[in-house]
């Protein structure tokens, strides 16, 4: 539980200049989905960012918490919760997400993230539409577009790091910038 | 022709598919957490969606919020209509409804045009 506790604050402690507006850790699930989209409406409302960032956060927001509980280990001990903080600095906003994974799952998801990483305006558009074509929903509800909307909408690379844990178990933070303009 | 209505919640659209006026409309959000059992009924519905000759009818899409799993589901109901167009000789088209503002709804709705072959409009609020 201790260690736990730690590797939360070691994620304040990278945000520390930043404000945190929601910060999270356990299971996800629907129900808690929603409120956060909920609280975070609320709370944008009363910032006076303007509408177009306003719905771009909320998309990205809406896919980092469904990739979550979607993808979360459920057989994990409350050792193994997932985490969600969601930032701003007066110029961008942060959506950071946190979850366990089975370590040999590392390279699909880091493939993924780099060929959407390497891909500008036109070619992530042109790569979601050939994936949506192709796309079958899974077993969890998922259409296996989600890192590259959260790439499209939020307009920055997608940064991310894996820490490899006992037993097969890796920790991966995902983390989306918004530009506030 | 029967009329499909579902209302909408926090995270599921409201489906509005009038049987008298044949305009059927899906509005609000869309992101449940099982995009196939939700949209079930309605793909249901298009299974054995007919019109009449003389008749004419439009599907409308006004979403403010969509998550990918419903973007592809939004694509297979799309193609369904096309299916119908084509098959069914029926006189159908699609408007795409998004709100001035917001460019990613209609680069969404742009990206569904190019894809499907039925009379197609992008129109903003």
């Amino acid at each position: 539980m201790e260690s736990n506790k730690n590797r939360t604050f070691d994620l304040y402690k990278m945000l520390v200049d930043q404000q945190v507006i929601l910060a999270y850790e356990g299971m996800f699930d629907q129900e808690v989905i929603k409120s956060f989209l909920g609280m975070t409406e609320k709370k944008l409302a009363g910032d006076g960012i303007d509408e177009a960032t306003r719905k771009k956060l909320f998309n990205v927001l809406m896919e980092a918490l469904q990739n979550i509980s979607k993808h979360q280990k459920t057989n994990n001990t409350a050792d193994e919760n997932a985490i969600f903080i969601l930032a701003s600095t007066d110029l961008k906003y942060y959506v950071v997400t946190g979850n366990y994974m089975e370590t040999d799952k590392i390279p699909i998801i880091k493939n993924k993230l780099d060929l959407v990483n390497s891909l500008d305006k036109e070619g992530l558009k042109e790569i979601y539409k050939k994936a949506r074509l192709n796309s079958v929903i899974s077993d969890v509800g998922g259409a296996g577009l989600g890192f590259i909307d959260m790439a499209r909408k939020s307009g920055n690379k997608l940064q991310y790091q894996f820490t490899a844990k006992e037993n097969n178990s890796s920790f991966f933070v995902l983390m989306a910038t918004i530009s506030n303009n | 022709m029967t009329t499909l209505f579902i209302e909408g919640t926090e995270d599921t659209p409201e489906i509005n598919f009038d049987g008298n006026t044949l305009q059927f409309t899906i509005s609000g959000r869309s992101l449940p957490e099982d995009v196939t059992s939700f949209y079930q009924p309605v793909t249901s519905w298009l299974d054995v969606f007919e019109l009449n000759e003389n008749q004419k009818g439009c599907f409308h899409f006004k979403l403010e919020y969509f998550n990918t799993a419903s973007s592809k589901v939004i694509l297979d109901i799309l193609m369904k209509i096309e299916e119908i167009v084509n098959d069914k000789q029926s006189n159908l088209s699609v408007k795409w409804h998004h709100q001035e503002s917001d460019e990613d709804m209609l680069e969404a709705g742009e990206e569904y045009k190019e894809l499907v072959s039925v009379p197609f409009e992008i129109v903003s609020y």
